[in-house]
């Protein structure tokens, strides 16, 4: 892959920092006066999602990480893999599960996920970020449930294995609409 | 990338910049300070340490684009012009961001027999005449470094400096010391510029760029209002040798040493004592307009013209 310029670096850039892919947040160009021009970098490590800032000389350059977005559908799982499909070239990859980590718990068959690449190994799965899901085990409301956000909600367990909590007039095999970035409920699925 | 005029409206910048220009040349007008207008083509590129400068094919001749307009102003001053001062279209190469812009408007003013302590004045009461005010708080390069840093930088060396920049910048042990000065400067000390009018009222001898040294120290000073650096000044260098011996140091650390104009050097014998400031018109229009961005409140940017 090519390198590029400091001053090329956009948000959304795709870079390689001491071997691992990041993605580019921001990029300042700081100057003092008659001195020596920076550019002071917040990037993103795709691998663990940790950011970080770091700053570099303008005249530097960087490597442009390898990395490739593309929807895929998520077709069944094996002990220890998930097997995903691209719907346009009917490629079939194989993810191990430890990398797709806790987003197991969105994992149903038939979605399609974004699926992240580096130098053509799987890196993250990103599930939609609204996911219709049903309600495999959930109990009647009981003293004792939660109030969360000024109402009382109950756990339940999700299809996809995902526990979430509810609102209490939520009954079994019913499905809701789950926001997969936090894990809460938003409403019933029409 | 902003299309066409930028974001706040077009009519109101033009008429914001309008009065604020305006309002400039009163304060100078009141002073008693003659405006000229130099060219912004030259037959030589200036040469500053760290400034990239754009050049441009004529049927004629290759010339360069000015980056400050101090060379053709000095040269006025030599020939007796008196205090002066100029609005002046600059370019600098590769400089761009939230604020940066590759071109922008430079105020320059030069006062003969002005020390280097009335011209800090005569630049806060501009600073005020245009409506931007501030709390103030000074010091030199070297007390404001070791407040921010605990290192004293005229007393430290290249291991303490990489120490400092640990994590922080790639690859800090690639760096020259002055580069690494620079580094811990804008990582630890331009921070605590954050907030009223920050003056560093002397610098470093190495950072002296074309203004006197007396006693370990650059008769130069530079101002941040808000984080924002908006102010360049020094008691000019008027030494036509020492000046040839800095501009040798820069073009040391250059491909390609760049030719210096001898009708600049042949003029400083008849320099008079003096002192002169740059200052960022687009910044302060900024400041005073709290914008977002310094292409918000320029007619046009880099990209749209």
């Amino acid at each position: 892959m090519s390198d590029i310029g400091m001053n090329d670096l956009k948000a959304g850039t795709k870079v390689e920092y001491e071997g691992n892919p990041f993605n580019v947040i921001s990029n300042q160009f700081v100057k003092p006066g008659k001195g020596q021009a920076f550019n002071r970098v917040r990037i993103k490590n795709l691998r663990n999602g940790k950011v970080i800032e770091v700053t570099f000389k303008s005249d530097e350059k960087i490597k442009i990480a390898d990395v490739e977005e593309r929807s895929m559908r998520f077709t069944y799982k094996d002990t220890d893999s998930a097997e995903f499909m691209d719907d346009e070239t009917f490629d079939q990859v194989s993810i191990p599960l430890e990398i797709i980590g806790d987003d197991q718990q969105w994992l149903k068959e038939d979605i399609v996920y974004e699926v992240v690449f580096y130098e053509g190994n799987a890196l993250t799965i990103q599930p939609p970020t609204f996911m219709n899901l049903k309600i495999s085990e959930t109990h009647d409301a009981v003293r004792g449930d939660t109030a969360t956000g000024g109402r009382i909600t109950k756990e339940a367990k999700l299809e996809t294995g995902a526990i979430v909590q509810v609102p209490i007039f939520i009954d079994q095999d019913e499905t809701v609409k789950i926001d997969t970035r936090t894990g809460e409920y938003v409403s019933r699925a029409n | 990338m902003s299309q066409g005029l930028t974001k706040i409206s077009s009519k109101e910048i033009v008429k914001k910049r309008a009065d604020f220009l305006q309002n400039i040349r009163s304060f100078f007008s009141l002073k008693g300070v003659l405006e000229v207008d130099t060219p912004v083509l030259l037959s030589f590129p200036p040469n500053d340490a760290n400034i990239e400068i754009m050049s441009v094919e004529t049927k004629l001749q290759k010339r360069y684009l000015t980056s400050s307009c101090e060379y053709l102003m000095k040269r006025l001053l030599a020939s007796g012009s008196g205090d002066i001062f100029q609005l002046c279209h600059v370019y600098r190469d590769n400089e761009i961001g939230r604020l940066h812009s590759p071109f922008f408007t430079m105020l320059e003013w030069y006062r003969t027999d002005l020390c280097l302590e009335s011209l800090i004045q005569e630049v806060l009461e501009l600073i005020q005449f245009l409506g931007i005010s501030g709390e103030i708080e000074r010091g030199s390069y070297q007390t404001r470094f070791l407040k921010a840093t605990g290192l004293d930088p005229l007393n430290t060396n290249r291991t303490s400096l990489i120490q400092k920049l640990e994590g922080k910048i790639y690859q800090p042990e690639n760096l020259e010391f002055d580069e690494l000065i620079d580094a811990v400067f804008v990582t630890f000390v331009e921070p605590t510029f954050q907030k009223g009018v920050q003056i560093i009222d002397t610098f470093l001898p190495h950072q002296a760029a074309l203004a006197k040294i007396r006693d370990f120290e650059a008769l130069r000073f530079e101002i941040y209002i808000d984080g924002v650096e908006v102010a360049n000044g020094y008691e000019e260098l008027n030494d036509p040798h020492e000046i040839q011996s800095r501009f040798d140091s820069w073009n040391q650390k250059r491909e390609k040493p760049l030719e210096v104009d001898p009708r600049f050097l042949n003029s400083l014998e008849d320099l008079p004592a003096v002192s002169g400031v740059a200052v960022g018109v687009d910044r302060l229009l900024f400041l005073k307009e709290k914008a977002e961005t310094l292409s918000s409140i320029l007619l046009f940017d880099f990209h749209s013209c």
